[in-house]
């Protein structure tokens, strides 16, 4: 069994350096995944991932010991996303228009066969990456705290600062939005069976 | 038709499965007499699953890190090198856009190297030749080994060359499902093109008559 999160914190702050590195090690898939979940972009998401553990490794005298070594890094990264949206004209990556325009693929007779599944489930994949983006930004980082990190309820409330009920508020929002948006492009649960194309939009 | 008999809260414990004893029971028998609350609970579970179907880009290969000791010992090796071609007189020279380099030892010490080095070699190879004529010793045990080492390779290749097929059958396979992905688009894009084609035709046709109509009232 290894050293937990706090221990290899307190290991560090006594001169183990190469505690920091398990640390990084153990974390740092997750904190990425977390950020390119959040502002969608990989290369953005690496500079997010080395700026927190950067962040976390200077700011380790003043971290509080009640707080999860875990939670407090997935603050400094959030907060580092949430900076990198702000600073977009923008703040999300794909505006509601572009969804809009995603247009659901056939899955007719005359298509059907070897290979079909795996472009639908590149299709359904890019669908729901679009949606995701379109969510807001406090319902998005919930949604990929609980889907993708499978973090608790509690631990998200810790990392947002806000109280459990807001963290599922947040949530049932968000996958009703969800839901609604994968409903239009075809991916509803009464329209999966029956996918047409849509006429595209003039310009 | 939107029901608010339940929280928002008690739908998403429900959904998570992490509902208290007395939420579940309450949002249980809610369910089971509310048709449209049914619904929003089968949605909120569908677009959960279309949510796994996200996965993440591949990992960014890491950089091999070099041992601490690689760099010292690179400069060592290098600073020896150096060392033996000053000492034994090398001359190294960038002369009209041309570089050359000089060893120090005579042509007639440089055959003398070589005549040795040959000579060790030719050595080593008799010997060589010497061992391998001899019958092999080879004990039981190590037979035992040799044979599966044999069978370790023989099942490593087997294996290895399934995986080449089973790769070469993915790329075959995305490849075919870009190809029919490309075409259905197309044929959308020709159906659309053919309805706006459609259309044109139609206004013609109407601007035409409308202008034989006004030639026959005049």
């Amino acid at each position: 069994m290894g050293r937990s999160d706090e221990q290899l914190v307190e290991d560090c702050l006594a001169g183990d350096v190469a505690a920091f590195d398990v640390l990084v090690d153990r974390w740092q898939r997750k904190i990425r995944g977390a950020a390119y979940r959040i502002v969608g972009s990989e290369e953005e998401a690496q500079d997010i991932c080395q700026e927190a553990f950067l962040k976390a490794y200077r700011g380790l005298p003043s971290f509080k010991r009640e707080a999860r070594f875990s939670s407090w890094l997935y603050q400094i990264a959030l907060n580092l996303s949430r900076d990198r949206l702000r600073r977009r004209k923008n703040r999300s990556w794909v505006s509601l228009d572009d969804i809009e325009e995603v247009r659901p693929l056939a899955a007719t007779g005359a298509h059907a066969g070897r290979g079909d599944d795996w472009v639908e489930s590149r299709e359904i994949q890019r669908l729901v990456t679009l949606a995701v983006a379109a969510l807001p930004d406090e319902q998005r980082e919930v949604v990929v705290l609980k889907e993708y990190q499978g973090l608790t309820f509690p631990e998200i409330a810790e990392i947002q600062g806000v109280p459990l009920s807001t963290v599922k508020t947040r949530l049932y929002r968000g996958l009703s939005l969800l839901r609604d948006r994968l409903g239009r492009q075809g991916l509803g649960e009464n329209l999966t069976q029956e996918r047409t194309y849509a006429v595209p939009r003039t310009s | 038709m939107q029901c608010h008999a339940l929280r928002d809260e008690d739908k998403i414990d429900r959904l998570y499965g992490e509902a208290d004893a007395e939420t579940a029971r309450k949002v249980a028998e809610h369910l089971t007499t509310c048709a449209a609350c049914r619904e929003e609970m089968t949605g909120l579970r569908e677009a959960r699953k279309h949510l796994a179907a996200w996965g993440l880009p591949a990992e960014p290969r890491p950089r091999r890190a070099l041992p601490a000791w690689a760099l010292p010992a690179a400069a060592a090796v290098l600073l020896a090198l150096a060392g033996v071609v000053v000492l034994r007189g090398a001359e190294v020279s960038f002369d009209e856009g041309r570089f050359s380099a000089r060893l120090g030892s005579s042509d007639r010490e440089v055959r003398r190297l070589l005549a040795e080095q040959e000579a060790r070699h030719t050595r080593e190879m008799e010997t060589l030749r010497a061992s391998l004529a001899r019958p092999a010793t080879v004990s039981p045990a190590s037979a035992v080994s040799l044979g599966d080492v044999e069978r370790i390779v023989r099942d490593a290749e087997a294996r290895a060359d399934e995986r080449y097929a089973a790769r070469f059958q993915q790329v075959t396979d995305r490849a075919e499902a870009q190809r029919r992905l490309d075409l259905a688009r197309v044929s959308a894009s020709l159906s659309y093109l053919e309805g706006r084609t459609g259309q044109h035709l139609a206004r013609t046709n109407e601007l035409m008559n409308e202008m034989l109509q006004a030639s026959y009232q005049r």
